[in-house]
């Protein structure tokens, strides 16, 4: 943390919304991401990041200064979405609008190569939105949070034996699910030119 | 064919070593199904590396600056009501603790006679400052005008004072930005 924040930090606490709208600033695009990959469409996630930082700035003053702030957001943030999504059984991901939200990846010139990378990250997204959510939120965190199975373990009050569980089951759903899909491309990719006869 | 312990190997998070690395490729050289698993997780390795974090819709901090200042006032008009009932509930209970403590102790028959006795009373009064009033007027007429004003200026003041009341309670209750032309 740097010490900005800290400062941001503490004059939030004394009351200060503008000191707090510097960390909304800081921290919008992770939390309003994770929430995005939690609930599946940009109008859930969007209400779950506003919801998130204001619960994280009524709860200021729990805040641990020795433990990272962005894992205690994004603590905040999965519970939230957790609970949102246990409320509400939110069907699975819009499809149609992830492709516009996605950023796609500046180092790959080759228009097809990011329309695959599109493509690619769409799937993932949905076979995400097939795991449970706490699983998810794991997972979420991992993969594209890069946070450790201790900060894991710590947002989402497991232990970090349950965490490693938790990844290895959905690594494991994760990937006999994309491989379940690849067949069923693969199967109807090939009935248009099967003989009649067959 | 046994995929164990290679799906282990593939599943787990946990770094391998040299030698279970070696076997995990010899393995995957052979084994369909398990080099299609490995790459179905390269697939979210090469997605999740090179994505980078989505961006909300322009004007976020604005957006929650304005949900801040909102709750807030969801917050206050919420606890002036749980104060108001809080109080109600207080009163009733000592009302309520009154009434049951002096249960036992009330002669009823009495009390309606003392309540009628007292209304008789009350009426009286009435009766007597009106006849007072009259006697006065008729007196001394040149008084009237004068009466006349006095009365009414008392029924505006009371009037003015109820509806300072109702305002200072709209204050109170509804938010600034509701009011209106209430303020």
């Amino acid at each position: 943390m740097s010490e900005n924040e800290a400062l941001w930090i503490r004059e939030a606490i004394q009351g200060d919304d503008d000191a707090f709208g510097f960390l909304v600033d800081q921290y919008q695009r992770p939390v309003y991401s994770l929430c995005y990959r939690m609930l599946g469409n940009s109008k859930d996630a969007e209400d779950a990041a506003q919801e998130s930082f204001i619960r994280a700035y009524y709860n200021l003053k729990k805040y641990d200064p020795n433990r990272s702030f962005a894992t205690w957001l994004l603590s905040i943030s999965s519970h939230y979405c957790i609970d949102q999504y246990r409320k509400r059984q939110l069907p699975t991901v819009s499809v149609e609008a992830l492709p516009a939200e996605i950023i796609p990846d500046r180092n790959i010139p080759n228009p097809e190569t990011e329309l695959s990378q599109s493509e690619r990250e769409r799937q993932v997204q949905n076979l995400m939105m097939e795991l449970k959510p706490v699983d998810r939120a794991a997972m979420v965190m991992r993969y594209w949070h890069q946070c450790s199975e201790v900060e894991i373990a710590e947002a989402l009050d497991l232990t970090v034996s349950a965490v490693k569980s938790r990844l290895y089951r959905s690594r494991q759903a994760f990937a006999e699910s994309w491989l379940a899909m690849e067949n069923e491309t693969a199967q109807g990719q090939r009935r248009p030119y099967e003989s009649p006869a067959l | 064919m046994s995929h164990q312990p290679y799906e282990t190997y593939l599943f787990t998070n946990e770094p391998l070593t040299g030698e279970e690395r070696e076997r995990l490729e010899r393995h995957l050289q052979e084994c369909e199904r398990c080099r299609a698993l490995a790459t179905a997780l390269n697939n979210l390795d090469m997605v999740t590396f090179s994505s980078a974090h989505l961006s909300p819709a322009t004007g976020f901090s604005q957006r929650w600056h304005t949900r801040l200042s909102a709750y807030r006032q969801e917050r206050q008009i919420r606890n002036l009501w749980l104060m108001t009932l809080g109080l109600f509930a207080l009163a009733s209970l000592i009302i309520l603790t009154v009434f049951l403590i002096n249960l036992n102790q009330v002669n009823w028959s009495y009390e309606l006679s003392q309540f009628i006795a007292s209304f008789g009373l009350f009426t009286a009064r009435v009766r007597r400052s009106y006849y007072f009033l009259r006697s006065i007027i008729k007196a001394a007429s040149f008084l009237v005008p004068f009466l006349l004003i006095f009365g009414i200026g008392t029924v505006a003041t009371t009037l003015a004072i109820i509806i300072t009341w109702f305002n200072t309670l709209i204050r109170l209750y509804v938010p600034i930005n509701q009011r209106g032309n209430l303020s």
